[in-house]
């Protein structure tokens, strides 16, 4: 199987009909394709990832017009069709070893043979299943897959790709890295889905000149091995575009031919993939990577390297959406670079009536072991570039007091519940879930009164501040109250709980974050 | 001032039946002179009582309820309208009226019988000095909150009303 010639995608179309189309087919117009649809949450994320990284590698735009004209109206289907067609010899799903194979070693002959179920990430490890561990995800749910969702298993595996033991290689981005795309709110074709988020050449990512080089498609030569007399790989030494291609690991798919039902889609080929063949030190990709659709922490003294921001404990919430849209001060949270080249460049030139979302979505992983996996949808404002800047400056007042608040929540509670605190352990922040669950809505309100506000105003908008102040101090009393006080009194010692609650707005109140949303006193006025 | 729950009886009516003892030594002995609240039920001070009440107080579920209120109250000399009652055992010392542990013990009574017996010797404690209609609607609600089970909403249910009285006073 191809993957740029033949139809393996499955997508969904504008009258619903669900198909499987070649990645050429994106552009075509006449009942355009809309959507993807794969088997599984992880595979969707990476189908996206798969196209956008073809588009980038294939037809960068010049410039952010030629981008804006693209966006609007795709290229012809037969252009691109052409376009892509130069990279199909390295998009051979199955080849004899020694000839490319897509995302597998080149010359891997003999290895670790293992069931196809190993590609996924959540799947039980070989340990897990001889203990009889298995108990969320099973073993032996995926036994064959068709080649469609083997190369999809295998593209999630390389992006993702968490560590997996001495040497199997943690992916370029690190293990389960969080993933931000941009995406109309509104009804939208799938090309406008994967052209958002699509760089021009001013990024430093223009289209391969050289078409099968293996600066960006590392299975066209033997991989650079990574065990003792092996070598690390630094941006500098291969192409930024291999970013969109990362190899991780090394793995060989084996085909066999004969009827199969796809233990994933259902479907039914003629052929199928049970096991592969893998092996460890394979590209360790170390230094300054920045992933194009991946927000990172940045170290303001430089000294530490770049770090992607992964699926974490609990999700995301609005606290973390300073730092995913644009970027956040606190912690040093940078949006991903297509989201702020978005804000820089390519806002102005869309109709600013079509709102965006950002897709965010990653695994949590812990070690090799898959927590969970994550997906959230945040808010898009289309601001100019000082504009954003306002709006960064005055929501990261509302973060900051949202944070602060939280905290001291979660710390008071715990001051109610127990006689020494400090002695407890324990996980408690669903606390902080509650909390930031409780105020989402009035803080997303909020934020689209902050974007009105800087269209003609440049001064901190006080009104906002202090309904903010409001709505954190009337979050706080209720979350306090149904955590402290929801059980029987007997069972209470209310002395402790109601020193505590009074503590906590003791300390709201003078807390130095607070003080800058905190209404002033109004003369002749008592206010509690 | 605060809002009393006083289950639809006038304030003014309680007030007044409430300072009317004081020159009906007869009644008010037949209030005061029981061992348990159902003591006072066939009492005329009680009847009489009730007649100045909404139809509701003496309904068969709100009787024992009634009876608490009017024996209790039968105990305060002056209805000290400051501050709420348990702010009043609170005090304005340092050292509380009625002590940490005696006000905890009153919070979780069990029975009628024991509430009543606890609530007397708090009204003692303040010296008669009580405020009348706060009283009556703390009585009312821990007898709701003993029949029917807590307040869902943990802001509104006696204990809390009252910790926080007393705690932050």
């Amino acid at each position: 199987m191809n993957l740029i010639e033949d139809p393996w995608i499955p997508a969904i179309r504008a009258d619903g009909r669900q198909c499987r189309i070649a990645p050429w087919q994106i552009a075509e117009t006449d009942n355009p394709v809309v959507e993807l649809a794969a088997p599984r949450a992880d595979f969707q994320g990476a189908l996206y990832q798969f196209l956008i990284g073809l588009l980038q590698t294939a037809t960068a735009p010049e410039d952010s017009e030629q981008w804006s004209d693209l966006y609007h109206e795709p290229p012809l289907a037969d252009k691109l069709a052409s376009a892509f067609g130069a990279f199909a010899p390295a998009f051979e799903l199955f080849s004899e070893v020694g000839k490319p194979a897509f995302l597998q070693d080149l010359t891997l002959q003999e290895g670790e043979a293992k069931g196809i179920a190993g590609l996924l990430i959540d799947a039980p490890g070989g340990k897990t299943v001889k203990d009889n561990l298995d108990f969320f995800i099973k073993s032996g749910q995926v036994e064959q897959l068709c080649p469609s969702c083997a190369a999809q298993a295998l593209f999630t595996l390389q992006t993702n790709a968490p560590s997996g033991g001495v040497g199997h290689r943690v992916g370029l981005r690190g293990g389960g890295p969080l993933t931000t795309l941009l995406k109309p709110a509104g009804a939208s074709t799938l090309w406008q889905k994967l052209w958002l988020n699509v760089l021009d050449s001013s990024n430093g990512l223009q289209s391969a000149n050289t078409v099968l080089s293996a600066d960006i498609f590392s299975w066209l030569a033997p991989t650079r091995v990574s065990d003792k007399t092996g070598q690390a790989t630094f941006p500098e030494e291969v192409a930024p575009l291999q970013m969109y291609w990362g190899m991780p690991r090394r793995i060989r798919l084996e085909k066999q031919p004969g009827f199969c039902q796809c233990s994933l889609c259902g479907g039914e080929t003629e052929s199928s993939v049970s096991h592969f063949i893998t092996r460890n030190y394979g590209t360790n990709y170390d230094g300054a990577w920045l992933h194009p659709l991946t927000p990172y922490r940045i170290d303001p003294k430089k000294e530490q390297l770049p770090l992607s921001l992964k699926g974490q404990k609990g999700g995301l919430n609005y606290r973390h959406w300073l730092g995913l849209v644009l970027r956040d001060d606190e912690n040093g949270d940078q949006a991903a670079k297509v989201v702020r080249d978005f804000q820089a460049t390519k806002s102005a030139l869309l109709d600013a009536a079509q709102p965006l979302q950002l897709w965010c979505f990653g695994y949590d992983m812990d070690n090799m072991k898959a927590r969970c996996w994550y997906e959230h949808t945040l808010p898009v404002m289309q601001l100019g570039a000082s504009q954003a800047e306002l709006v960064q400056q005055w929501a990261q007042v509302l973060v900051n007091c949202a944070r602060e608040s939280a905290q001291l929540l979660r710390q008071h509670i715990k001051q109610a519940w127990y006689r020494r605190p400090k002695d407890v352990g324990g996980d408690i922040t669903f606390i902080d879930a509650a909390f930031y669950q409780a105020t989402t809505g009035d803080f997303y309100k909020a934020l689209a009164a902050l974007a009105r506000h800087s269209q003609n105003d440049t001064s901190p908008p006080q009104a906002l501040y202090e309904g903010w102040f409001h709505t954190l101090k009337r979050a706080l009393e209720t979350q306090f109250d149904q955590s402290a006080l929801n059980a029987t009194p007997e069972a209470m010692d209310l002395k402790r709980v109601m020193a505590a609650r009074a503590a906590l707005f003791k300390n709201f109140h003078s807390s130095k974050q607070i003080k800058q949303i905190k209404p002033a006193k109004r003369p002749l006025k008592e206010t509690a | 001032m605060t809002e009393h729950n006083l289950h639809g009886a006038s304030p003014a009516a309680l007030r007044h039946w409430h300072s009317a003892l004081d020159g009906q030594r007869g009644m008010r002995a037949q209030l005061r002179r029981i061992d348990r609240p159902e003591d006072v039920l066939l009492s005329e001070a009680f009847a009489a009582f009730l007649a100045r009440l909404p139809e509701s107080w003496r309904h068969e579920r709100h009787l024992m309820a009634s009876a608490l209120v009017a024996s209790a109250l039968a105990w305060v000399q002056h209805d000290e309208q400051t501050s709420s009652f348990a702010k009043q055992l609170k005090g304005k010392e340092e050292r509380p009226l009625m002590s940490d542990m005696r006000f905890k013990q009153l919070l979780k009574s069990r029975t009628p019988e024991e509430f009543y017996r606890r609530l007397l010797r708090a009204i003692r404690l303040l010296k008669g000095q009580v405020n009348v209609l706060s009283l009556t609607a703390d009585i009312l609600q821990w007898y709701q909150e003993f029949t029917q089970g807590p307040e869902r909403n943990p802001v509104n249910r006696l204990a809390v009303k009252w910790a926080r009285d007393y705690y932050a006073a």
